[in-house]
């Protein structure tokens, strides 16, 4: 049969594409709840077999139908509980899915696509089943026939018996026998007839009492009844008492029984009726011949016969119309009219569809055949596109509609008011306008959003696959499924996606055995998020496993030549792990069949940078790795910052864009610097390459001259072009004869003036990103950040490879959109800056991280006009604004009400040699909390906060309430122990329990800190509490002391950024060490900042304290010392 | 007069093919997804045959059956039933019920249409 007209197929198509778009994680779920089946979910499954079987059985195409009856039948034993769901049945079912998705996906060819071996390996599963079952189930007893009894109809036998036993009354009749036997039952056309009318089917049984009866522990009277209940006899050999005498044991007297019975079962089904062999039961068909249930026809003559019988086909000959008026036998359901004897015409046809089912099988492949080679002449090139229409909701619609309907009400409204001239009807209207176009785009989009679940819903599959064949663990966590993103974009990220989840369990998560050497759980996890961030999707895949190690990285890009080794020197821990991304890198020591091809990583950059979008690494070794993907919510409409140079406009997309910049001219000598011939901008400690747009592009670089009002040629040849004397580039006219080492150094030229240090020639830089890495474009002017239409480059343009497309700007002309990766490739750069200088910033970036972690947020205040005083930022609770006259002397002390109760109050000059307090009215009040109570320190303003490099003197102004001095902005400036303070004044507060101090005099605590100060500070706190204290200047010294003193120490204090040995490490190594893994350990940082608590709680850090809140140090402390 | 003919089935497309192969003739077709749905109809319509499916949600083909057949109102309905080749021990199931006929999935319209027409008298529409 062939295909049948496409609109049945195109619904058939649908509806299956959306049975299977669940099937998987489904079959996923059946394995997980293993033999607890939820059966709803396998009925699910179940049905969505049945129902893509169902149709491929009318569209005539077999190998989907066949391919489904054998997963249907697994299903089938799931859902009976036969069978119970695990690995080895399950793979098949999935596999069998993929198959028949590849199958509906190209169905006009289907029937070509070699199924044997998922047939076979279903059938296989099935096989063993029924072997284990048959073996389980031997002894029991399949007597279980008594449910239907109720709805039997006794009465229908009897009229039929009864007729048997009137034979020969009429003058056409029929002497049936099995070949071989001499037995003949012999009936009248008048008594089967009817039955065909019906479109029955006629059966010819042999049933042998003691095989099939009495040796089956069955009873002849259970065959009966079974008969009865199915059908009706029509005629038997044996004299049937009447069913009321009839009991349960009762046989007849004959070796062998023969039937004539009527029923509506099939042939293919005839035998699980009676459980005889398939010789036993011959079909009578309407041509009044007897068949083989495999609808060959019985010739008597053939077979051996004891002795010669009056053969079927005899009788056949006198063949008779069936025009006869016999009353049917009586059928509940029969509601026809009494006319319904029968039209002649529709009996040929009856034949033909009688054939039909008989022969189900050998038509099937017939017109499989027939269909192969409709084929072979010209294989259907027309491959079906499912992919044509697209779900949406109803409202949605109706949204879009009615937007299109203000918009033609705009529309008519312009038209009106620009035929009448009417100048503030059309702005009007125009405003209408460009807001319904909004919403309209907005809905229209809409219209095209996909949640990103349909692709992340493959996952769990192809994770549980590879996990499996690896034997590995995996556990996977989706989230975020419900967010959207534009069509184009969902289908294709489908590739890179799962090219990184594939890449995180294969080369990401280890075996469970070396994750619990390494002290993980043998599971490992593989977290894939979703999220909207600033009109972008975000995508996270994160795992827990053995991370990226970057210089084994580094020396496989060496090992292929792709990097040089001076290269890899000076890169970046996060630029060796980008190199992954190299185009010929792969890493796994082994190619496996799961990944690592070595084509893999760029391929997935290359794809996501079609979409706009870009990746970016995050990994640590032995915890785990992230790749972060951005992407852009669609391709049609994205957000530009539009630029100009040369009197040009351009496009560059936001998702590419960093940050703008904007160095003043006087500032562009200190920074911007040339490394061998690259310019540079130094940009918060690091070195951002930089490219001219206008000698990527070739055109002529023009800045707006102020004084003259208009746009000139830009004459620098060089952004840095006094110091292109070092330069091979550098102009003629230049002075060589200077040659500065330093790139900021000679002050003079700062004197020189030229248009450069007007504002106007300040350099405009977009500092860029391709996700592997960041440069600036240094640009004529910037302008409005905009939505653009993205439209593509005509074909002429297509070898532009600096352009990722244009668009139409509101007046009318076209601008470019740069295509930021190819444009850093057009000016050569290459993501790493393999100078030696570059190796210098990066060592000072990293002095500037440390630098930056040792940082303080310090409050400035005084007490007296010209004394400046800082306290910690974070041990300030609020800063109150006080009149003099507010404080009250009471008790001998100062107090002020403060949020309805008292607040004590100090000033530095009662405990401290300091100028006294200010005398003016207006005073401060800063309140700190000391010892969970809060007290007020008196000062004078100004105020004001700052982060602070400590270099703090902690020695040349140390006195009683200071800490140390350091300068801030020129400025002698004390620190404040505010701790020191309220104790002197207020000794009474710290008395502490007996049964601390029963802790403290036994303790012993490590402390790593390598500055000097923040060292005594902490140590002399410390120990002002009874502890002894050993310190240590690094973590190095550290993990000495405690070997040494192993036996002694009960609690490690430690900074985080320290030389030779930080925090982080120290604490690993403590952790992972069994002598010492029981040791709390406290970091103390300036700064918390939730990355580094993440990171240190990671590590095993057990509490984070901030350097100076000394109260919460020592409670955490104490806490942790009473818990061990 | 136009029969009733009320199609069963959780899937569209054997809906449709069921509905195709009686559009040429004088039958009028009501559809249900579902054996409650079905049932409804079957109330309300009083259809003349019911072409049934076993495997659907809900409420299946079998359940559908048993329900019909303890009430008198619809116990009479004949009903084609439609099966499938795996599910061999419902066909024993529904051909003990009572039905007037089944059908192994996948069919075609015309065996369809045989097996009604076994029941029906069906005319070409004019």
């Amino acid at each position: 049969m062939p295909i049948q007209e496409d609109e049945t197929l195109q619904m058939y198509l649908e509806e299956s594409l959306e049975h299977l778009n669940d099937i998987e994680n489904d079959i996923l779920a059946i394995e997980n709840d293993g033999a607890d089946i939820n059966e709803d979910l396998v009925n699910k499954v179940y049905r969505a077999a049945h129902s893509i079987k169902g149709g491929a059985g009318f569209m005539g195409l077999t190998n989907i139908k066949d391919l489904t009856h054998e997963m249907e039948n697994i299903l089938g034993k799931i859902r009976s509980r036969e069978m119970i769901p695990v690995s080895g049945n399950i793979n098949p079912l999935l596999k069998a899915a993929d198959k028949l998705k590849e199958l509906l996906d190209d169905v006009l060819n289907s029937n070509e696509i070699d199924i044997d071996s998922h047939v076979q390996e279903l059938q296989t599963v099935l096989k063993n089943e029924i072997k284990t079952k048959q073996q389980v189930s031997e002894e029991s007893a399949p007597a279980d026939k008594q449910e239907y009894i109720e709805t039997s109809e006794p009465r229908q036998s009897q009229v039929a018996t009864g007729k048997a036993d009137v034979p020969g009354a009429q003058h056409d009749t029929l002497a049936l026998t099995f070949p071989g036997e001499n037995e003949v039952l012999n009936i009248t056309f008048d008594q089967i007839t009817p039955y065909f009318k019906q479109s029955k089917h006629i059966y010819f049984v042999k049933i042998r009492i003691n095989e099939d009866v009495l040796s089956q522990e069955k009873t002849f009277q259970s065959i009966l009844e079974e008969m009865e209940q199915t059908g009706s006899i029509i005629s038997t050999n044996i004299s049937l008492p009447d069913s009321s005498d009839m009991d349960a044991h009762w046989t007849p007297d004959t070796r062998t029984a023969f039937f004539l019975f009527c029923t509506i079962l099939k042939p293919t089904d005839i035998s699980i009726l009676f459980e005889v062999t398939e010789d036993q039961i011959l079909e009578l068909r309407k041509d009044h011949s007897l068949y083989f249930l495999n609808g060959d026809f019985v010739d008597t003559s053939n077979l051996p016969v004891s002795e010669p019988a009056p053969s079927a086909q005899q009788i056949t000959q006198n063949q008779i119309p069936l025009e006869t008026n016999l009353e049917p036998v009586e059928f509940e359901e029969i509601t026809q009219p009494p006319e319904m004897t029968f039209q002649e015409e529709t009996s040929p046809q009856m034949n033909i569809a009688m054939t039909n089912q008989v022969d189900q099988q050998t038509s099937l492949s017939i017109s499989s055949q027939d269909k192969s080679a409709d084929k072979s002449a010209g294989k259907k090139q027309a491959k079906f596109e499912h992919e044509t229409s697209l779900r949406v909701h109803v409202s949605l619609l109706d949204q879009l509609m009615t937007l299109a309907g203000e918009l033609v009400l705009s529309r008519n409204q312009l038209l009106q008011s620009m035929s009448s001239n009417d100048l503030r009807g059309s702005e009007i209207a125009g405003q209408r306008i460009d807001l319904i176009t909004s919403e309209l785009q907005e809905a229209i989009m809409l219209t095209r959003m996909q949640s990103i679940g349909n692709v992340f819903n493959k996952f769990p599959r192809v994770v549980r696959d590879m996990s499996q064949t690896m034997g590995k663990k995996v556990d996977l966590v989706l989230e975020g499924k419900e967010v959207e993103l534009d069509k184009t974009i969902i289908e294709a990220i489908g590739d890179p996606l799962t090219h990184l989840v594939r890449n995180s369990v294969d080369h990401g998560i280890e075996l469970p055995q070396v994750r619990q050497k390494a002290g993980k759980t043998p599971e490992g996890q593989i977290f894939l998020k979703a999220y909207h961030e600033a009109g972008q999707v975000n995508i996270e895949i994160t795992d827990d496993g053995k991370g990226l190690d970057g210089n084994v990285l580094a020396n496989k890009a060496i090992d292929k030549g792709l990097i040089t080794e001076d290269q890899a020197k000076v890169m970046s821990s996060r630029e060796k792990i980008n190199l992954i991304f190299l185009p010929g890198f792969s890493t796994a020591e082994k190619i496996t069949d799961v990944s690592g091809r070595g084509v893999g990583m760029d391929v997935v950059k290359t794809n996501l940078d079609q979409l706009g979008g870009i990746i970016d690494i995050d990994s640590e070794l032995g915890k785990g790795s992230t790749f972060r993907i951005k992407l852009p919510l669609t391709l049609a409409i994205i957000p530009c910052q539009i630029i100009l140079t040369g009197g040009e406009r351009y496009a560059i997309p936001q998702v590419n864009l960093e940050e703008l910049l904007r160095i003043p001219a006087d500032q562009v000598r200190t920074r911007i610097e040339r490394v061998g011939d690259a310019d540079v901008v130094r940009l918060r400690g690091n070195l951002l390459p930089l490219i001219r747009l206008s000698d990527v592009i070739g055109v002529e670089s023009l800045y707006f001259d102020i004084e003259s009002g208009d746009c000139k040629k830009n004459r620098r040849n060089a952004l840095t072009d006094r110091r292109s004397k070092k330069s091979p580039m550098a102009p003629p006219e230049e002075d060589l004869s200077t040659v500065p080492d330093e790139p900021i150094n000679s002050e003079d030229r700062n004197t020189v003036q030229d248009r450069r240090y007007h504002s106007a020639s300040a350099l405009n830089i977009v500092v860029v990103s391709t996700g592997t890495m960041k440069y600036g474009l240094v640009v004529d002017d910037l302008q409005d950040s905009e939505e653009i239409v993205v439209k593509p480059l005509g074909r002429d343009l297509k070898k532009c490879k600096g352009y990722a497309g244009a668009t139409i700007m509101g007046d009318g002309r076209v601008a470019l959109i740069l295509d930021v990766s190819n444009l850093a490739h057009m000016a050569g750069l290459i993501s790493m800056e393999n100078t030696v200088r570059a190796a210098e910033v990066a060592q000072d970036e990293k002095l500037a991280v440390r630098a930056k972690h040792d940082r303080q947020a310090m409050l400035l205040f005084r007490s007296a006009e010209d004394e400046q005083f800082s306290a910690p930022l974070n041990l300030v609770e609020r800063i109150e604004k006080i009149k003099r006259s507010d404080i009250e002397n009471v008790g001998g002390k100062r107090v002020i009400k403060y949020r309805g109760g008292s607040l004590p109050l100090f000033s530095i000059d009662e405990v401290a040699d300091v100028k006294p307090l200010t005398d003016s009215d207006n005073l401060l009040v800063i309140v700190f909390k000391v010892t969970g109570r809060e007290v007020g320190l008196l000062a004078m303003g100004p105020v004001d906060a700052l982060d602070t490099g400590i270099e703090i003197d902690g020695s040349t102004l140390k006195q009683t309430g200071i800490m140390g001095s350091t300068i801030i902005d020129n400025n002698t400036t004390l620190m404040v122990d505010i701790h020191e303070i309220v104790k002197i004044s207020n000794p009474q507060w710290f008395e502490e329990k007996p049964e601390e101090k029963q802790i403290k005099t036994e303790t012993t605590i490590l402390f790593a800190e390598d500055s000097t100060f923040f060292r005594n500070q902490v140590k002399g706190s410390i120990e002002q509490e009874g502890f002894t204290v050993l310190e240590a200047e690094d973590g190095v010294v550290a993990w000495d002391l405690l070997q040494e003193h192993a036996d002694q120490i009960s609690l490690v204090v430690t900074d985080i950024e320290m030389p030779n040995m930080d925090g982080f490490t120290l604490t690993t190594k403590i952790k992972q060490s069994p002598l010492f893994a029981h040791l709390p350990v406290i970091a103390l940082t300036t700064l918390a900042g939730e990355e580094d608590i993440a990171k240190g709680k990671n590590a095993g850090i057990d509490d984070y304290q901030i350097k100076l809140d000394r109260e919460k140090l020592m409670k955490s402390i104490i806490n942790f010392l009473k818990a061990a | 007069m136009a029969y009733k003919v009320l199609t069963v089935d959780d899937s569209k497309t054997i809906r449709m093919i069921v509905k195709k192969a009686f559009s040429p003739y004088n039958c009028q077709l009501f559809e249900a997804e579902n054996g409650v749905e079905g049932l409804a109809l079957a109330n309300k319509e009083k259809p003349d045959l019911i072409v049934l499916d076993i495997t659907m949600p809900v409420m299946t083909g079998i359940e559908m059956l048993e329900k019909m057949k303890s009430e008198k109102e619809l116990k009479g309905i004949p009903v084609i039933m439609l099966t499938a080749e795996s599910g061999k021990e419902n066909v024993m199931k529904i051909v003990k019920m009572g039905v007037r006929d089944y059908v192994v999935k996948p069919f075609k319209g015309d065996q369809l249409l045989e097996r009604a027409k076994g029941i029906l008298k069906l005319k070409p529409k004019d």
